[in-house]
């Protein structure tokens, strides 16, 4: 098995594409971090990372493809181990991922870059009115917990004298001062409904300043950045085993198996999609990385995970044989 | 207590035959040595690849061992790969409690002053030996070999007479008539009268 797993291995990071990944690696590093050049930020890295993630995956179903030509899944058939090679093959992309975020993460770990200072990323939401006196707001992605709704509140209209008020959601509330800034920490509830409507007293008069607001979301910090790269592993072992489906299960083409697991596996990042468990947030990158980054929720990891478990084992299963 | 045959195919319609195709059937022990001859676009690859498991027959029984050797017409081999990783790489594929020998298996047609040789490097005619050896590796009971002959030397045409003389396998060879796969063995049948 690991001799199967190592040929498949070096089939798949022959030497042209490991040189091709460290001048990625390099360039990577450069167009995020650089002073001059880069934005100075984890996003911007792993979005570099996901990038070569995807071409590594497309490089798999092309090596599919040629294993295919070269007649071992022939010969596979014929002796009756498809299990092994199947493992073999989702090994070895696994590893070669995996080799990939390692260097990613000792590059950081090697030269310790500036990021950004600021540890908390500002983000627009507009309001909707629902009535006089309360305020929708909604938002797409997931975020952290304990992320913060800002927002000023007009008090010109309030009757004399009141310069306080509270703000309520649901069961909660809090209190709202005139002239100062208003901070809603987001509860669990209100993260997963991804929408809040906040409620003023009828009778004071309240209203918002500007129809927007700000969330707050606190910046993963450079030391998280061994986890967001696993995060990456992850979702990407699901392509892996999606690829292998098609191009095993489906008798696929190995490019196009490889293109059409990376499009399907891209569905969980589309707004309003429910097919697939929410693990777009594993693979957060560039400006959605500071709102989502690290917000998957572990029965959505899990059931991500295991789809990619059960389509491995479909593949293992014995190939029927074709109808001419 | 009788051994089960190496192979039996009872009415079975091959999936590019009309409905009122006459029906194949034949059935073969181990030890069997056996030529089938049939002329170009008689079905003899489909045949073939119907006993293989790769193409589905439309009716019919396909009985035959669970191990087998197959040596295709075209020959798919990894070219960037030398030879002695190529029969490794075999041997993860074979179930583990049959007997796998590499070594043995290229020297069967004296692939082995070649074994760190890269297949593509080597000559059509060479790597229609390594399409031969590795039909015997995993110790099949049933070889089946689709126009071994092609891109043979007198030398190799030898080797495989005397490796399928010394086999205790069931050996079928496909081939056309007259291109010397006569002289493998002794027993040749006309395609037609697997019908």
């Amino acid at each position: 098995m690991l001799n199967l797993s190592t040929a498949v291995f070096r089939q798949l990071l022959a030497w042209p594409i490991l040189l091709s990944g460290a001048l990625w690696l390099t360039l990577a590093y450069n167009l995020s971090f650089d002073k001059d050049l880069g934005a100075a930020s984890l996003g911007a890295f792993l979005s570099y990372i996901v990038l070569a993630s995807c071409a590594l995956i497309l490089r798999f179903g092309y090596v599919l493809q040629q294993r295919r030509q070269q007649g071992w899944l022939r010969q596979d058939s014929l002796r009756r181990t498809t299990g092994r090679a199947v493992i073999a093959e989702a090994g070895a992309a696994v590893c070669s991922l995996l080799l990939l975020v390692v260097c990613a993460q000792l590059i950081v770990l090697a030269f310790n870059p500036a990021v950004n200072g600021q540890s908390e990323s500002h983000h627009i939401v507009l309001s909707r009115v629902e009535s006089d006196n309360s305020w929708a707001f909604n938002w797409d992605d997931s975020i952290p917990v304990g992320s913060k709704l800002c927002l000023t509140f007009d008090f010109e209209n309030a009757p004399k004298g009141v310069i306080e008020s509270s703000i309520a959601v649901k069961q909660r509330s809090a209190p709202v001062t005139a002239g100062k800034i208003f901070y809603w920490p987001l509860s669990a509830d209100d993260v997963r409904d991804r929408t809040i409507t906040l409620e003023a007293p009828a009778e004071h008069n309240i209203s918002l300043i500007r129809p927007i607001a700000r969330l707050v979301i606190e910046r993963p910090p450079i030391s998280a950045l061994p986890r967001l790269l696993l995060n990456q592993l992850l979702f990407f072992f699901t392509a892996i085993a999606l690829c292998l489906f098609i191009f095993r299960r489906l008798k696929v083409n190995g490019n196009l198996a490889s293109m059409g697991a990376l499009a399907i596996s891209s569905l969980p990042n589309l707004k309003g999609s429910h097919l697939l468990p929410d693990v777009g947030a594993l693979v957060a990158c560039g400006l959605r990385f500071e709102r989502t980054a690290l917000t998957t929720s572990n029965i959505a990891l899990f059931t991500w995970l295991a789809m990619g478990a059960i389509l491995i084992y479909i593949s293992c299963k014995n190939l029927v044989a074709n109808k001419k | 207590m009788t051994t089960p045959p190496a192979l039996i195919l009872e009415n079975v319609r091959l999936a590019w035959q009309d409905a009122d195709a006459p029906l194949l059937s034949i059935k073969a022990q181990a030890g069997d040595k056996l030529l089938v001859l049939g002329s170009n676009g008689c079905g003899k690859t489909t045949l073939v690849e119907t006993i293989c498991g790769y193409l589905q027959a439309v009716s019919g029984t396909v009985g035959r061992s669970s191990r087998i050797g197959y040596v295709a017409q075209q020959p798919k081999l990894p070219t960037s790969i030398s030879v002695e990783d190529y029969f490794e790489q075999l041997v993860s594929l074979c179930a583990d409690d049959v007997v796998n020998d590499p070594q043995q298996c290229m020297k069967l047609f004296d692939l082995t002053p070649h074994a760190k040789r890269k297949i593509g490097g080597l000559s059509r005619g060479w790597q229609q030996r390594i399409n031969l050896a590795q039909a015997w590796l995993g110790d099949p009971q049933l070889i089946i070999l689709d126009e071994p002959q092609t891109a043979l030397d007198p030398d190799g045409m030898t080797s495989l007479r005397n490796v399928i003389a010394d086999s205790n396998a069931c050996v079928l060879i496909f081939s056309p008539p007259q291109t010397g796969c006569e002289t493998l063995v002794d027993t040749h049948i006309n395609y037609s009268e697997l019908c």
